[in-house]
């Protein structure tokens, strides 16, 4: 509340609001549900620690106990969590039931590690992870903030890509390389993200799958930028994109009927996806100039960030502009090579890096509005 | 989407049914297979612990088991005669359905959790030939572990 109760007497200096309703603000502000980061963080903490307790209370396997009166006592804590979230479910505190949602989940998990453990199975734990997804997906539907639908969708894109580089079919399809499998992952939560959109509407677990696809997506270029793919040209062979390239022509599909968007986001959505799909491409035909590729990274992420301007997601904007000015820094580490690491150049290097974070901080608002004019 | 009452309570019992349904699937699995016993020995004879379980091999008494089948291919252990076979046999009371991976043949029978505290003497056991496991076998091939005999008897009666 200080940092608002500062912005309250700026404000009320500036002119901009009475005193009235600044005392309204503040009356209101402290009235409404706890909703700070910090109560989050904490709730978050605190679930974690009794879940991992309770992880590792099953993890003991305490042989004195027997296994009917395990199950029992874990099924009744299922149920009588269950209960409580029925409960809470129409409840004005909108984190306790988050968390209790969070807790909840855990203990599916929890419960499958049991299972496994009485009985004896073998299995990975991206296997209980996939199951885990499966059983627990519908609670995604309850959540009314973020938290659940991101860890869900994290640890869903966790057991995918290792199911990928597990599994006998597919790991025989994607030759078991990284290459290729970054290629299709982003492009598949791009899918699940679309899919949700169209099912659920903008809410947690759209943004969840949209969150991840992006990561994925930057961490994917990541790996297409890996020197060690530069010495496999030989190697890579067409077969192995295929699952790329169907997510991609699907994508392609949703682009173009999606009549959300105006047709300058269209053109930025199909000339990113071109992009992203050409860059895998580059060792194939011969290309491995680290250049070529950051030429490829710049211009994806100046597209990307084109159109979350248009789309008016300034923070993200904004975020994503700083990745583009930090590989603009390896491009310039790149170029000098061993200099870069003396101290002289590691002296440059931090005049840049503040030169152009003060840069950015002084203009960052004009840029946005700037840009977002361009692209309307 | 409308998140109605029969919306929330199909999210909170889904998990629950579906949890429910593998347990008493297992625990049929325990009550109704036939019961069969097989000696078990150590991978590694250094090493047999891997956090809370026993990892081993089944010493199945059946000679030239997946030398030469290549790998990932569905394999069956009939137990009546002793014999491997590469496609289902047709009539076999004790069957156990697994595959060849790297010339071993294995059937998801290969693990025991253990507790923490009884772990390294368990382990010195199993090291020491004397351990066997108890299997439940389904007519479809399905093998489910029920115990770990230490000479000839379960593992908590020797504890206790």
């Amino acid at each position: 509340m200080a940092k608002l109760d500062k912005n309250l007497q700026d404000w009320v200096s500036l002119g901009f609001i009475t005193d009235d309703q600044a005392e309204k603000i503040r009356n209101h502000e402290e009235i409404k549900p706890e909703n700070s980061w910090v109560m989050r963080s904490l709730l978050g903490l605190g679930v974690f620690i009794i879940s991992m307790g309770i992880v590792s209370l099953i993890a003991a396997n305490w042989y004195q106990i027997g296994d009917n009166l395990k199950l029992a006592g874990n099924f009744a804590l299922l149920g009588l969590t269950a209960f409580a979230i029925w409960t809470y479910r129409a409840h004005d505190k909108v984190l306790y039931l988050e968390a209790l949602l969070l807790f909840f989940m855990l203990l599916c998990l929890a419960s499958i590690g049991l299972h496994s453990q009485i009985f004896h199975l073998e299995g990975k734990f991206y296997q209980a992870i996939l199951l885990w997804c499966l059983i627990t997906f519908p609670l995604n539907l309850l959540s009314r903030q973020l938290a659940v639908p991101f860890a869900w969708a994290g640890a869903f894109l966790f057991a995918l890509v290792f199911m990928v580089f597990d599994s006998s079919l597919l790991e025989g399809f994607f030759r078991n390389n990284s290459y290729y499998v970054a290629m299709a992952i982003p492009l598949l939560y791009t899918i699940f993200t679309v899919l949700a959109k169209t099912f659920f509407g903008e809410q947690g677990l759209t943004r969840a799958f949209r969150y991840w696809s992006v990561s994925a997506g930057i961490g994917a270029i990541v790996i297409a930028e890996m020197p060690k793919h530069f010495s496999q040209v030989t190697d890579l062979t067409l077969t192995p994109f295929i699952p790329g390239y169907t997510l991609a022509l699907l994508m392609v599909v949703f682009i173009v009927r999606n009549s959300e968007y105006t047709r300058l986001q269209q053109v930025l959505l199909l000339s990113m996806l071109v992009l992203f799909v050409m860059m895998f491409h580059l060792p194939l035909i011969g290309i491995g100039y680290e250049v070529v590729f950051a030429a490829f990274t710049i211009s994806i992420l100046s597209i990307l960030a084109m159109l979350l301007a248009s789309l008016k997601e300034r923070k993200l904007f904004q975020r994503v502009v700083s990745l583009v000015a930090l590989r603009f820094l390896f491009v310039y580490f790149q170029a000098l090579g061993g200099l870069a690491t003396t101290g002289l150049g590691l002296i440059v290097s931090g005049v840049i890096v503040i030169a152009a974070a003060s840069w950015w901080n002084k203009n960052r608002v004009a840029i946005t509005s700037k840009i977002e004019g361009w692209v309307q | 989407m409308k998140i109605t009452n029969n919306v929330i309570l199909f999210a909170l019992l889904f998990p629950i049914v579906v949890l429910a349904g593998l347990t008493g699937y297992r625990k049929f699995h325990q009550s109704s297979g036939v019961e069969v016993i097989l000696p078990i020995s150590g991978y590694d004879p250094r090493d047999l612990l891997s956090g809370h379980y026993l990892i081993y091999q089944v010493n199945y008494g059946v000679p030239g088991l997946c030398v030469s089948t290549p790998d990932t291919s569905e394999a069956f252990v009939c137990l009546d005669d002793k014999s491997f076979h590469t496609s289902r046999p047709t009539a076999c009371q004790q069957l156990i359905q697994g595959k060849c991976h790297y010339s071993r043949f294995v059937a998801g029978i290969e693990k025991f959790y253990v507790p923490e505290q009884q772990a390294k003497v368990l382990e010195a056991k199993v090291m020491g030939n004397s351990a066997s496991i108890k299997l439940s076998l389904l007519p479809n091939g399905s093998a489910q572990v029920k115990d770990l005999l230490i000479e000839g008897k379960s593992w908590k009666e020797k504890w206790d």
